[in-house]
């Protein structure tokens, strides 16, 4: 295996792989296990080094994949879709799933058998119960520091007067505990 | 026909029955973990799950009969941390290095009549005991609390058998999305417990203070002589607050207007106008919403753990009237 390649692979996982390049190497990748395995191996180093979290995250994109596998026109189907169906033989469906679990990270949703009926539930047929799904923004999803402030100064307000119907007591400062442990980022 | 109708007479007060017990076991769960959450000495560690994040903090818990001090205090990141007697809420913020206070005023704004309705608040939410679960090493019982419409979130609940704590929740959208989880990992529940435990921990000298004048923190009544009014409520919320306060972080006197349904609750402020910046349009922070616009020369802001619907709804239809 030359070392060009190895960049090339490389150069894939961490999505800088020029366009023109990339449809030459998946085509590579799809007919050599080697090359396949090197791909798993450096996705899980890359995963490994950068345990932070992304920003924003496309929810769609669990769907899609395990929309893909089944799909027998792989050159027609988006980049990361095409990288999913190669991690199939190891697993199939459930890689898929968590090769999404992977970047989708964030709140549980609901299941369907937990007697909460009315409350309507739209999870993909694979996803499973527990799947993880993202939801975007932290904090006040607003960029100004004093309206920020204001804000949570209102909120701590309004946590006392409330505090009779709330169920949940002091934790509902949690927000204002915890509320921008922003994750280093590197 | 005969035989059907007799059946049907027969059954229908069975589900009625049935409804009602499911409710009533619900209620009996809610009601014990209320008293439970004030009542006990405890201490615990929980993670909070919300948007792409995981955070731990620690909960200790005392009651005697001076009422009731907490502390919680985050683990993760910057150490920040609350204190909260019978007088004050002490919030202490490290990164800032500000402390601000603010009077505590547990429990006295919403009326008992309204807690105590069940039958009100079963117009609004449905009730039910679902499932047993197990958390931190304990038995739960696991309850839940179902919106009628997306006006207001739901919960899911799993209460401690033994004590009716709290040991984990999950807040559910109006989409059906669990948005944030609570979950005690670790919870221990005590005869007494030693005053120390809850005073503060990390140190705050030479930060800036945020606290008012005793004068300042008196609400003065509004309900007569407002020019403000809300045009439009979602079903069920009531108006259990008019007045005017002091705010730590504002200069002049803030009117607040605070509505429940006697569980979910939003308030709006209002301040007249400084010039620096303030919310315009909706903003959110984990389940709690905001909303802020500006009428009158006045800058209003809605904020409240209801969805945004509910926020946009009341402060979009908030009108400055000719003072009475």
């Amino acid at each position: 295996m030359t070392d060009s390649i190895k960049e090339q692979i490389s150069a894939l996982v961490d999505g800088e792989l020029p366009a023109s390049e990339r449809e030459l190497l998946l085509r590579r990748m799809e007919s050599d296990p080697a090359l396949r395995q090197m791909w798993r191996r450096y996705q899980l180093i890359h995963d490994t080094l950068h345990r932070d979290l992304p920003e924003q995250v496309d929810t769609g994109f669990s769907e899609r994949v395990m929309r893909a596998i089944d799909n027998e026109h792989i050159e027609s189907l988006p980049l990361a879709v095409r990288l999913a169906r190669l991690a199939r033989p190891l697993a199939g469906l459930a890689v898929a799933a968590s090769v999404a679990a992977m970047v989708i990270v964030g709140v549980q949703r609901i299941g369907t058998d937990t007697g909460i009926d009315t409350i309507p539930v739209a999870t993909t047929a694979s996803m499973p119960r527990d799947g993880f799904r993202q939801v975007s923004g932290t904090r006040w999803d607003t960029q100004q520091p004093e309206v920020q402030a204001r804000l949570n100064s209102y909120l701590v307000n309004h946590n006392e007067y409330s505090a009779a119907t709330s169920i949940q007591g002091i934790l509902q400062y949690r927000r204002i505990v915890g509320y921008d442990a922003v994750p280093a980022r590197k | 026909m005969k035989l059907r109708g007799f059946l049907l007479c027969l059954l229908l007060p069975m589900q009625l029955q049935a409804h009602d017990k499911a409710s009533e076991q619900a209620h009996y769960w809610l009601d014990r973990m209320a008293k439970a959450v004030k009542r006990l000495n405890y201490e615990g560690v929980f993670v909070y799950l919300h948007d792409n994040r995981i955070e731990s903090m620690q909960l200790i818990h005392r009651a005697d009969r001076e009422g009731e001090q907490e502390r919680l205090l985050s683990l993760n990141g910057v150490a920040r941390e609350i204190i909260r007697d019978r007088n004050s809420l002490i919030c202490i913020l490290p990164d800032s290095r500000s402390v601000v206070v603010e009077k505590s005023r547990s429990r006295k704004y919403i009326p008992s009549a309204l807690l105590n309705d069940t039958g009100r608040l079963e117009k609004f939410y449905r009730f039910r005991v679902v499932s047993s679960g197990r958390i931190a090493g304990r038995d739960a019982q696991v309850v839940a609390v179902i919106p009628k419409d997306g006006y207001r979130y739901g919960y899911r609940l799993w209460i401690d058998r033994k004590t009716g704590l709290l040991l984990m929740s999950d807040l559910i959208n109006e989409r059906g999305e669990v948005v944030e989880k609570v979950m005690f990992t670790v919870l221990r529940i005590h005869d007494k417990i030693p005053k120390e435990r809850v005073a503060q921990t990390i140190h705050s000298k030479g930060y800036r203070r945020f606290q008012l004048k005793a004068g300042d923190n008196k609400a003065h009544s509004r309900q007569h002589n407002s020019p403000w009014k809300v045009m439009r409520l979602p079903r069920g919320f009531m108006m259990t607050v008019h007045a005017s306060h002091g705010m730590p972080t504002s200069k002049g006197q803030v009117e607040h207007l605070m509505f429940t349904d006697g569980l979910a609750s939003v308030s709006v402020y209002i301040e007249k106008s400084s010039g620096k910046p303030a919310l315009r349009g909706a903003s959110r922070m984990a389940a709690v919403n905001a909303w802020g616009g500006k009428v009158n020369g006045y800058n209003v802001t809605v904020v409240g753990e209801v969805p945004r619907a509910t926020v946009e709804m009341i402060g979009k239809s908030l009108r400055y009237t000719k003072a009475r």
